[in-house]
């Protein structure tokens, strides 16, 4: 392992486990308070269409449209959006607040943040307490995912999320990122219809992104070369793309750009090190896809950010994301629902609000929309929601165990992909004989309170027969939205 | 027949660390914290060395059983994870989607059709290699193949046990029938491969061994036995996919011990109990590229191009096989990879998978041989 030097301070995994255990700050307390969405999801276009009608076509497209807002239509949504309609509902969902403090799922919610220990010990953290770390973090994303999809009323954003944390994806395989996933969820919850520029900025500055692609040790002052994982994903995955124009050379340069980004050792807060920064070769001219830094530091690389998500290659890799999600897998980028999509991300200044409200209300909806297999945390919600009665927050434990154990045999635990790309969105991706084994075996298990305090109700599906309950959550009616 | 392991290390494993040029220059410059000491390596002839954790693979090499390709890559390949990675998948071809071992199988197909000609281990996908064809399968262990309800614990790797009973009741062929006609065809296709894989399994599969011990301990070592369950069990299987994670070595990579010490050490241990439990069976270890030959500022290394590729086993000519450039010019800082693993590949695929017409599998590259295989 690289020594510390004189005058930084090298933060290496394990000395950053250590940093943990001393801060002793609790994870997802840190993340702002009262944020709130500043769009509302209002686009003058294509809003009459559906639920305004009657008749049983526009029952089908309204039931279509909700179940992609959502995990899954119940009778209780299902009056609720009927009531106001579904463009009222959709601009509700995205005008409240990140947290609901309302309705039964508060309680729940209490408990599954509870799961959290204040610390995980102090000092250097015992083989023991990793494993106490893991346990609770993989619990609390577990059931904050599952549990929130199946049961939180604020349905839109946790599909937003969905997606967010595959295209921002920070993977739970290593310790420290451990300790720092759930506030990192937690970020993205409160920033899934806002600016993108401002979610960019949040995840770039976050302990659990600059430990993940290493950027807490990139450093390039003298004869240092920074490490240049972040600024290659930062392009390839989270912005332009693979194709957005960028060269190797911009790649080195991206790394110089977020140089010194890193974390206190005292706090494991963000913090930047002007010590560590260099711009390298950006500081004697040159350009990155025709951004030029002004050699204001930590600045640039907001500057930077702010370029980035304002770039057209962005906007169209992510509305396209987005429309493949929420309408159809099989969506051209050229499509012209995802170019009035990307128009609207341009005209509201990279929110993602009204993209969505787009995709979603827009009358291309119906002939776009192709059916799509529910990918396993999905298939698990909407089996909740349909035939579950809501847990006890008492058994949130237990629960989150027994989650955990069946999205583990079908991979999907949440933020478990090893990669830093997140999991796929194709439908192909998760039809493998084995993974549609596991997939029925999962829903046995659930089906026979394999999972306690998730008991199935087979009366609730319009039937006695717990067999009979199995075959229906088996087929393409429940498996397919 | 020789069958074929295929051991993929992803993340971009660092070919210096794995096949050094310790008496290089350049090499003690451009790494001066992270290079290895010529006196620590397995030397194979002078000029390259076999990391220290590789005790396992330094004997196959003095048994003329390891063949080593440093410099191994594709010309002009990216230093992007998933770009990398698709293309040597594809085997260097674009065919929507297809992989070079997919389209073997489907050209082989015929009577033996099964989807246990291809088994990917460790995963509940298909590999993109193994892609084009519903001769694979991808399936954590064979004991994950059945009804049941799941008893798991909550370590992350304690088994998956299923309990049978909990399936009373559960009929496949009514599932099958409420998805004939249903609209996605990927999820009908998987549904029936399901069906059939379920039905193959009624007549059991081979007992594991029991002892395990002789893979080591880890993640890699569950996978390489669930691997040589899947080889033991009586199913034709043709091919065996391994994939590894963990060597995206960007951070605190270590020398002779350290995060990609253990990470060879697993592999070492993985691939040596493989091959001692099969003596018909020929291993190909590949990553999508090598790493950058100067070490950055956090002790690891960035994305690079040329890295190293492997075989072992059943008919392998031991040695250095194909050119090793050196390290006095760069490719932007990287190995050049000099070495077409396009090149390995259409061996592999000609001697080991004897495919009737190679070209399908793999396009045909100017240049020598490697020789790999008798």
């Amino acid at each position: 392992m690289t020594a510390a030097g004189r005058d930084g301070w090298h933060l290496s995994r394990r000395q950053l486990l250590q940093t943990i255990a001393l801060a002793g700050i609790a994870a997802g307390c840190s993340s702002t308070e009262g944020a709130s969405p500043r769009a509302s999801g209002s686009s003058s276009t294509t809003r009459s269409g559906p639920g305004a009608g009657g008749g049983a076509d526009s029952d089908a497209d309204l039931r279509l449209r909700i179940e992609r807002a959502s995990f899954g239509v119940t009778p209780t949504l299902w009056k609720e959006v009927s009531s106001v309609g579904f463009a009222t509902w959709l601009d509700r969902q995205i005008a409240s607040a990140p947290k609901q403090a309302e309705g039964s799922f508060a309680e729940l919610d209490g408990a599954i943040d509870a799961i959290l220990p204040e610390r995980p010990g102090g000092g250097r953290l015992a083989k023991e307490d990793k494993a106490e770390l893991r346990r609770a973090s993989v619990g609390v994303l577990t059931a904050r995912t599952v549990l929130g999809a199946a049961y939180a009323p604020d349905q839109l954003r946790q599909r937003m999320v969905d997606v967010l944390a595959d295209r921002l994806h920070v993977s739970s395989s290593g310790v420290p990122e451990l300790y720092f996933l759930p506030s990192y969820d937690r970020m993205l919850r409160e920033n899934a219809f806002g600016r993108f520029a401002d979610l960019l900025v949040e995840m770039a500055s976050h302990p659990a992104m600059l430990l993940s692609l290493d950027n807490a040790a990139s450093r390039a002052d003298g004869t240092n070369r920074p490490n240049e994982n972040f600024g290659r994903e930062l392009m390839e995955l989270h912005t332009v793309g693979v194709d957005g124009g960028y060269d190797e050379t911009d790649v080195v340069e991206a790394a110089h750009v977020f140089s010194g980004w890193s974390l206190d050792r005292r706090t494991a807060e963000f913090t930047f090190k002007p010590e560590w920064h260099s711009l390298g070769p950006l500081a004697e001219g040159g350009d990155i896809l025709g951004w030029k830094p002004k050699g204001r530091g930590e600045a640039d690389g907001k500057d930077f950010l702010e370029y980035l998500a304002r770039h057209p290659a962005t906007a169209e890799r992510l509305v396209h994301l987005l429309a493949r999600r929420f309408v159809s897998e099989e969506i051209a980028a050229d499509h012209p629902l995802v170019k009035e999509a990307v128009d609207i991300y341009d005209e509201q200044d990279t929110r993602l609000g009204p993209v969505v409200a787009h995709l979603l209300t827009s009358d291309r909806f119906p002939a776009a929309a192709t059916k799509m297999l529910r990918r396993p945390i999905d298939m698990v919600a909407t089996t909740l929601r349909r035939a579950a009665a809501e847990p006890k927050p008492d058994d949130v434990e237990s629960i989150a165990g027994g989650l955990f154990g069946v999205l583990r045999v079908m991979g999907q635990v949440p933020y478990a992909w090893p990669a830093p790309d997140g999991y796929p969105t194709p439908s192909a991706a998760w039809s493998n004989a084995g993974a549609v084994i596991s997939r029925w075996n999962s829903l046995i298990t659930l089906a026979h309170d394999g999972v306690p305090g998730l008991a199935l109700d087979p009366r609730r599906i319009d039937t006695s027969d717990r067999d009979q309950m199995l075959l229906t959550l088996c087929s393409p009616d429940l498996q397919l939205v | 027949m020789t069958r074929l392991a295929i051991v993929f290390l992803r993340g971009g494993a660092d070919g210096l660390s794995l096949v050094a040029p310790v008496n290089d220059a350049d090499y003690r410059r451009l790494r001066p914290t992270q290079a290895l000491a010529a006196s620590a390596v397995h030397d194979l002839d002078g000029t390259l060395g076999l990391h220290p954790s590789f005790e396992r693979l330094a004997g196959f090499a003095a048994d003329g059983t390891l063949a080593v390709v440093p410099a191994a890559g594709y010309a002009g390949q990216t230093r992007s994870h998933f770009q990398a990675q698709a293309a040597l998948e594809a085997g260097g071809t674009s065919t929507g989607g297809t992989g070079w071992i997919g389209r073997h199988l489907a050209a082989t197909a015929g009577s033996k059709s099964s989807p246990f000609r291809a088994v990917a281990v460790g995963t509940v996908s298909i590999p993109p290699t193994l892609r084009g064809t519903n001769d694979a399968l991808g399936v954590p262990d064979l004991s994950s193949i059945g009804l049941g309800t799941l008893r798991t614990g909550r370590g992350r790797k304690s088994r998956v046990r299923i309990d049978r009973s909990g399936a009373e009741g559960f009929d496949t062929a009514t599932v099958l029938k409420a998805w004939s006609g249903a609209p996605l065809e990927p999820a009908v296709a998987g549904v029936t491969a399901a069906t059939a894989v379920l039905d193959r399994s009624e007549t059991g599969f081979a007992e594991s061994s029991g002892d395990d011990s002789d893979f080591g301990t880890g993640e890699a070592a569950e996978v390489f036995a669930a691997g040589s369950q899947v080889l033991d069990a009586d199913l034709d299987t043709e091919v065996l996919m391994i994939n590894l994670g963990g060597w995206d070595t960007h951070d605190a990579q270590g020398t002779t011990d350290g995060a990609l010490a253990e990470l060879i050490a697993g592999l070492d241990r993985g691939v040596g109990a493989l091959l001692d439990r099969h003596d018909d069976l020929c291993v190909v270890i590949m990553s999508e590229f090598g790493r950058r030959v100067a070490e950055n500022a956090s002790g690891g290394f960035d994305h690079g191009t040329g890295g190293v590729a492997m075989v072992l086993g059943a008919g392998v000519r031991g040695g250095v096989h194909g050119e090793w450039p050196g390290l006095a010019t760069l490719d932007q800082g990287d190995v050049p990879a000099t070495n077409d693993l396009r090149a390995l590949q259409a061996e592999i695929a000609e001697k080991v998978l004897h495919t009737p017409k190679v070209s399908d599998v793999v396009p045909k590259v100017a240049g020598p041989t490697l020789d790999l295989v008798a």
